[in-house]
Formats: C-alpha cells, structure tokens, sequence
C-alpha cells in the first residue's frame, strides 16, 4: 500500500509538471507557483520535492531545461516540454482517466 | 541584496557530481530560495518571516542532497557509487599494499625481529593507518558519499588484511605451514588480533573526524545564518 502511494504521489505529481510545461517553458519556482495556483492549493511543491522530481524527468528526456533571463534581468533555468515528454503526458492522462474511472465506479457500487 | 547562493552553500553537502553541473544545481537551487523570499515579501511578510519561509521550503538538507544524487541526469561517466566508495577505497587499499610491501622490502629484516623496534613499527603502521582511514573518509565525503560509504572507504585496507589472513590461514589448515598443534589456536588469535582487529580498529578512528558533514557542519538551518543581509 505504501508502494502504491508513493507511486500514485509520484506520477501524479509529474502528471503535474508535464501539463504546466505543456503551455510555455517554465522555471522551477514559476512551475511550483503554476500548479499551485491552477489547483487552488490542493497540489503544493516545495523546493525538496520538486527539483529532485524535475532532474528525473529531465534524465527520462521528457524535459529540457536551459538558462534564460527572465524579464526581471534574472537568469533561471526553464524547462520545456520535449517530444518525448508530449507523449508521455499523453499516456499519463489516458492512465489517469482510467484510474478515476474504475475509482468512480467503486464509488457508483458503494452509492448502489 | 541576500547571497542565497551562499545559504544552499553553507547546508547542501557535495553532491559528488562534475563541478559545472553541481555548480548549475547550487544557482537553481538558489534561484528558487530568492523566489521564494521575494514572492513572501510581495504578500506582505517582513523581512525575518519572508526567510523563513524560503528556507522552509528544504526541511531536511541532506534527504534532499541525496534525492538529487539520486535523480540527476548528468551523473558523469562514474556512477556515485564509483566516486564516494569505490574510488577511494580502492586507492586507500593500493597505499596500504604499498605501504606493506615498501616496509617489508626496505626495512632490513633484521628490524622485523629486533623487540627494541616492535614499538616504533607499531606506532608507525598505526600512524600510517590512522592517516589512511582519514584519507579514504575524506575522498569519499568531498565525493558527496553517505556516512556509510565515508566508513566503509576508510576501512577498506582491512579487505587485503582480510584476504592475507584468510591466505595464511588456509595454508596453515592445508599443512604448508607447519606449526605445533598446541600453538596454532593460539597463534591464529594472535594473528586476528594483529593483522586484523587492531589495523580496523586504527581505520575506523581515522575514518570519524569525516563522518561529520562538512557543508553543513556550523549552519543552523532556519535562523538565517549565514545571511548576507542588505
């Protein structure tokens, strides 16, 4: 059970990363900031459990990331979607929908 | 303006990684915390609580240091494990071999057999053990390894004790070095206790002054030390 939280904690958090990217490159504050607003504070990173996350995905070539000064004259390194990482973004979203849909279901038996 | 950069520097140990790519993770990591700072600023936190908060966002320096070790795509073409254990531990290993084999080689045999020069020879196998331990602890700390392989690479001389006695003692089994019956217990302890036990022991208190962190060592995290304050 503590094995497949983890994992449910892990690939729904990168789930999270992918669909920021998805828009623009995005440096690891903003990327924190992003999903935090988008959620409504739900999903929450900090600085430890993000970065650990994005080299990972960074090393699977689902990212890239680059330096590149922001408009306030600061250098940050952004991060943007590679090839790979669109069509891992597309596989976690089938899995996702599938796994909320055999969880709504669980829930449609229990409200029966 | 704070040098956040010096605070990810004051608690994150080496990561052990090429010195451009760590140095790359340290102006990230940096970056974020300065974020972080100015963003609480921007919603109303004085200067004091705005840090805190930045520097709530690592609770734990060193599960994080090891969460990037582990994570990072550009380890370098030897593993951590290479660089933290293998690495030196096995030049710990080479030195001691080349310390026995120098002394046996150089040092008059005569000396070996002299009582007058046991105390002297002692000291100095010690000494040099002592420095040794230190030595493979040292590497492997500044490598970015865990306490467990600072230890291990200090001790890694005792392999090739190890592997000698085990060597001695199976030709004793086998007959090839003929001792009387009544001594060989005795001398087998003997052996252990000199070839084995007392050379460990010496490794292992080289190795402790390096199983202290050293980039954390004197930061207390949370207080804001360490601080440049603008």
């Amino acid at each position: 059970m503590a094995a497949l939280s983890h994992s449910i904690k892990r690939g729904s958090a990168e789930l999270a990363i992918l669909t920021v990217l998805k828009d623009r490159p995005l440096h690891g504050y903003e990327i924190a900031r992003r999903i935090e607003q988008d959620t409504d504070g739900v999903l929450h990173f900090t600085l430890a459990s993000l970065y650990p996350l994005l080299y990972r995905m960074e090393k699977r070539g689902w990212t890239k990331g680059a330096w590149e000064t922001t408009p306030g004259g600061v250098k940050r390194r952004c991060y943007s979607l590679t090839a790979t990482g669109l069509k891992q973004l597309a596989a976690s979203r089938r899995e996702w929908n599938v796994f909320f849909r055999a969880l709504d279901r669980l829930g449609a038996v229990g409200r029966a | 303006m704070r040098d956040w950069s010096a605070v990810v520097d004051a608690r994150l140990a080496a990561l052990g990684l090429d010195a451009g790519r760590e140095a790359q993770i340290r102006a990230e990591l940096a970056g974020h915390l300065e974020d972080a700072y100015a963003d609480a600023v921007r919603r109303g936190c004085d200067d004091e609580d705005a840090v805190a908060r930045a520097l709530a966002q690592v609770p734990d320096w060193i599960h994080l240091a090891d969460a990037i070790r582990d994570a990072d795509p550009k380890d370098g073409p030897m593993s951590h494990d290479t660089n933290t254990l293998w690495l030196p531990g096995m030049a710990v290993l080479g030195a001691a071999a080349a310390l026995l084999i120098g002394t046996a080689r150089l040092l008059p045999g005569s000396l070996w057999t002299d009582p007058r020069a046991t105390v002297p020879m002692q000291a100095l196998f010690l000494g040099a053990y002592l420095a040794l331990g230190a030595l493979g602890a040292w590497w492997s700390r500044r490598a970015g390894g865990a306490h467990t392989a600072r230890f291990v690479a200090g001790i890694f001389p005792l392999a090739l004790h190890l592997s000698i006695f085990a060597t001695v003692m199976v030709a004793a089994m086998a007959g090839r070095i003929r001792l009387p019956e009544h001594v060989q217990i005795n001398f087998q302890l003997r052996v252990a206790l000199v070839f084995i036990v007392i050379p460990g022991i010496a490794l292992a208190i080289g190795t402790l002054p390096f199983l202290r962190d050293a980039a954390t060592a004197g930061a207390r995290p949370g207080t804001g030390d360490r601080l440049t304050r603008g």
